[in-house]
């Protein structure tokens, strides 16, 4: 097993709702969309906003795939933390337990 | 990664400790909540099974019929998986904590005690009819291992993969 991450805030991702996605993602391979959409409760725009920043912060990779279920174009959209995206989420969790053990 | 400071250097103007405990507590919530929707559905351990007893079986079997249902169980994996995580929207690909990690352990180790066991039989010369028993048997343990597996998971990642039943922040 890996030493314990170094404890580093990372801004993009303390934004509540872009934690809870990320912290959604933490433990899967991928979720799609409309999971998460309805696990936090979100409008399709507000996620779609969040992955955007995430995903330009290279803390998140989407992944388009056609959905065999649906007639018209629409497609599923596979979200990921990217390897990078993992770190730095271990990096912000580790911060946040020594905030919260009151270390800082 | 951009934006990122030390801990020390954050901690003290953004987030109290208060509002850390608040925030770990949340993702705890999200996280039983994401648990609840890792449920496999019925069919898909037996057919996990049932290609298991292919992939086993056809090591007993002779030359090219052998490498065909070979082929055959090795398609249906990916088949299977893509079914499921379409159908659901989670894709969990690897353990997510110790017994989950334990448990994939004995379900490789028995697949791989069957296929060996099988190859013995074929090029030992024993009645090829023991083969179909390893691979039924094989098949058997991975439809019920894997549900036990699913149940586990799911404790798992309620549990961010601890086995202790802390989570972050309440430690």
């Amino acid at each position: 097993m890996s030493a314990e991450p170094a404890a580093t805030f990372h801004v993009v991702i303390h934004a509540p709702l872009r934690l809870r996605i990320c912290g959604l993602l933490r433990q899967v391979s991928e979720l799609e969309f409309g999971v998460i959409r309805d696990a936090l409760k979100l409008t399709d725009a507000n996620l779609s906003k969040n992955l955007k920043v995430l995903a330009e912060a290279d803390v998140v990779v989407l992944r388009k795939e056609r959905s065999p279920s649906r007639t018209d174009a629409r497609r599923l959209t596979w979200v990921a933390l990217t390897p990078a995206g993992r770190t730095a989420l271990e990096e912000h969790l580790a911060s946040l337990d020594r905030i919260a053990a009151g270390e800082v | 990664m951009e934006n990122n400071q030390s801990a020390e250097a954050r901690g003290g103007d953004v987030s109290s400790q208060q509002e850390a405990l608040e925030t770990l507590a949340s993702l705890d919530v999200d996280r039983a909540l994401l648990a609840e929707r890792v449920v496999t559905p019925w069919w898909y351990h037996p057919i996990l099974g049932g290609i298991v007893t292919l992939l086993v079986g056809a090591q007993a079997l002779p030359g090219v019929l052998s490498m065909a249902v070979l082929a055959l169980g090795v398609v249906m994996i990916p088949v299977l998986v893509t079914a499921y995580t379409r159908s659901y929207g989670v894709s969990v690909t690897a353990p997510v904590g110790p017994r989950t990690r334990r448990l994939m352990t004995v379900l490789v180790g028995v697949l791989t005690v069957g296929m060996v066991s099988n190859l013995g039989i074929k090029f030992t010369g024993i009645e090829p009819a023991w083969g179909l028993v390893s691979a039924v048997i094989c098949g058997a343990v991975t439809a019920v291992l894997g549900r036990h597996y699913d149940d586990v998971l799911r404790t798992e990642l309620a549990s961010g993969g601890r086995t202790d039943g802390r989570s972050r922040g309440a430690a």
